[in-house]
């Protein structure tokens, strides 16, 4: 703020320096005209007594007028000239040299009875040396009231610019730095500059603080509540009991949620290591690729359940993927465990096809196995056996139903421990049963089971109440080795070989033709 | 000079009538032994007004006036009036060096004073010369 007083004084002081310097030289060459034209208005003056000294000869006369002339401090000297003669010359001759600013002054002196004569002429010789100092001082003069004058001009500029504009601005200045935005604080108006720029400048930036300050505080109040809204986002994407995350088309998991972490085993860290979903699926890594092919290609979700080995490597993991397409060839994908609806749907399929009574495959279950068994045949032999409690009814009807529902779980028991590990058992209502051999070398160990199932069946039952039930098994066998036989087909073939056992007695089993 | 005109014009009859041979209004006149024979407008006027200060023979010139032909005179001789010639002469009596020609009260007493004095040099009315006088240049207007 200091400089601009400076330089206002350098600059003001500079053409000062220039306007006085371009003054003196013309103050100068205007004195000397001045000057010259004063000598040439004292010969105008002297002119006629010069004329008449000089048409008299007159000596004395044109002596007094020189002498006259020379009185002038500008005037070196003077010569009266008549004819060809000096009739007077005053001052001194040899040391003058006329400069061309400042000529010798000749005029001719005419008769003063006809003024075409000339009888003389007046020469006039101007005082080099007096008049330049003259003019020299008198130019100074003018200088030094010029500096003067710029001096008082520029001193007074500089302490209005000073305490009008310099001060107020650099007061203002300071304020401003030492201003905490957001304080609430403003700038004070400088005193008397209440209706100047000064003043308007106050309260414009005082305007523009409280804006700034409205701006922030609104800024403040968006930041707190983009805050609140990011925090319970992130609250339901990390507390959801569902995992959640983004997939890119290669596979690889981007972000994922806590549930994935504690559900599928994923690291901690999401950015660490790279995570690829095709990996964790394991052998249904194709399945993977062709649903995000599904869901990139049509823009649409779509979604498809996988089965994953658990961690302990015996129980299995179901999960329901649901992938949704995102812009740049990403997915944003959710997980829900299904495993609990998987298991409860196959105790439902299961419990679809069991007896409900003796926990046997009921029909159903049967026959959806046999076709599998069917289907599964290489070069073995499998043995359908149709089997028909002898003597059930009379049981039945002596000792009621409960003893009835007994007997036909003890048979149950009974057959699952004739037959092996790999066998089929099933009740197909009432008193009739079926069991699936499968894996038979040739139709001897079907003869075998068979023979071992009727000794088995005809001892004696105990019953609840301490009696016993004496039943038996008629048995009828169609043996195949062929895997494009019908299940229906063995089982007609079966039944009619079990009539021709009870027709040939009970108790026995017969072989299909 | 309507006035003189006419003088003109009378002198003029009379001198026809009387049979000379004058035809101007002043003339000037010298002593016959001063050796001149004639003298033009400017001799007679640097004469008259104090730049030459001797006769044309080398003789010291003495100049007369006669008073109630002065102004006449001057102003044939140089076209300026009395006021003026009073005013010239004014400047160089200051002076001292050169003195003005002296005043005599008439034709009559120049002529005497020039029929006297060889180095003598005035103006009379051509009327009044006589056989004593040179008439050396005749003024006329």
């Amino acid at each position: 703020m200091r400089r601009t007083t400076l330089l206002i004084l350098f600059f003001a002081g500079l053409v000062g320096v220039m306007v006085a310097m371009g003054s003196t030289v013309l103050v100068a060459r205007e004195e000397r005209q001045r000057l010259q034209q004063n000598l040439v208005e004292l010969m105008q003056t002297v002119e006629r007594t010069a004329s008449v000294a000089a048409f008299a000869r007159d000596e004395q006369l044109a002596s007094e007028v020189a002498q006259g002339l020379m009185r002038n401090r500008a005037v070196a000297r003077v010569v009266i000239r008549e004819g060809g003669r000096d009739l007077v010359a005053h001052g001194p001759g040899t040391d003058l040299r006329p400069s061309p600013a400042l000529p010798v002054l000749a005029r001719p002196l005419m008769s003063p009875f006809s003024p075409q004569e000339q009888v003389g002429e007046l020469e006039v010789w101007p005082a080099i040396a007096k008049i330049e100092q003259d003019a020299g001082a008198y130019s100074r003069f003018i200088a030094i009231i010029l500096a003067l004058q710029l001096v008082s001009v520029v001193a007074s500029v500089a302490w209005v610019v000073l305490n009008v504009v310099t001060r107020p601005v650099k007061k203002l200045s300071d304020e401003l730095h030492h201003l905490r935005i957001g304080s609430g604080e403003l700038i004070v108006l400088p005193a008397g500059h209440g209706h100047d720029e000064i003043g308007r400048l106050t309260g414009d930036i005082n305007a523009l603080i409280a804006r700034m300050e409205g701006l922030l505080t609104a800024e403040r109040e968006l930041r707190a509540e983009r805050e609140e809204s990011e925090r319970k986002f992130r609250l339901i994407f990390e507390s959801a009991e569902t995992g959640i995350f983004t997939l890119d088309s290669g596979g690889q998991l981007h972000d994922w949620n806590p549930w994935m972490t504690r559900t599928l085993g994923l690291p901690t860290d999401r950015h660490g290591s790279a995570c690829s979903l095709r990996t964790l699926l394991g052998d249904d890594a194709s399945r993977l690729d062709a649903l995000m092919v599904r869901v990139l290609a049509d823009q649409r979700p779509a979604g498809a359940d996988f089965a994953l080995t658990g961690r302990d490597g015996s129980s299995t993991l179901w999960l329901q993927l649901v992938l949704n397409p995102l812009p740049g060839n990403l997915m944003q994908g959710i997980v829900n465990d299904v495993t609990e609806q998987k298991q409860a749907e196959a105790h439902a399929i299961a419990m679809a096809e069991r007896d409900a009574l003796t926990g046997l495959l009921n029909r159903r279950g049967i026959e959806h196995r046999l076709t599998d068994a069917l289907r599964a045949l290489h070069g073995q032999g499998l043995a359908l056996m149709l089997l028909d409690l002898d003597g059930f009814k009379q049981v039945n009807d002596t000792y009621g139903h409960e003893a009835g529902d007994r007997v036909l779980a003890t048979v149950a028991r009974q057959l699952e421990g004739v037959i092996r590990r790999t066998d089929l058992v099933a009740r197909l209502g009432g008193d009739e049963f079926v069991v699936v051999l499968q894996s038979l070398e040739s139709s001897d160990t079907a003869r075998f089971i068979a023979a071992k199932i009727v000794s088995t069946l005809s001892r004696p039952i105990t019953l609840a109440d301490g009696q016993s039930a004496q039943i038996g098994a008629s048995i009828g066998v169609a043996y195949t080795e062929s895997r494009h036989d019908i299940g229906d087909a063995l089982m007609r073939r079966a039944d009619e070989a079990m009539y021709e056992a009870k027709r040939a007695g009970k108790s026995q089993y017969r072989f299909a033709s | 000079m309507k006035r003189y005109a006419h003088r003109i014009a009378l002198l003029g009859s009379v001198l026809l009538a009387s049979g000379t041979a004058q035809a101007g209004d002043l003339a000037i006149i010298v002593h016959p032994s001063s050796g001149v024979d004639a003298l033009t407008r400017e001799e007679a006027s640097h004469l008259f007004l104090g730049r030459v200060k001797t006769l044309p023979s080398g003789e010291r010139a003495i100049v007369l006036d006669s008073v109630p032909q002065r102004d006449a005179f001057y102003r044939g001789l140089v076209g300026k009036g009395l006021a003026e010639i009073n005013a010239y002469w004014a400047r160089l009596r200051f002076s001292g060096r050169t003195q003005p020609p002296e005043q005599l009260q008439d034709s009559r007493a120049v002529l005497e004073r020039v029929a006297n004095e060889p180095g003598a040099i005035g103006y009379v009315d051509p009327l009044v010369t006589d056989k004593r006088v040179r008439t050396v240049l005749k003024l006329d207007y």
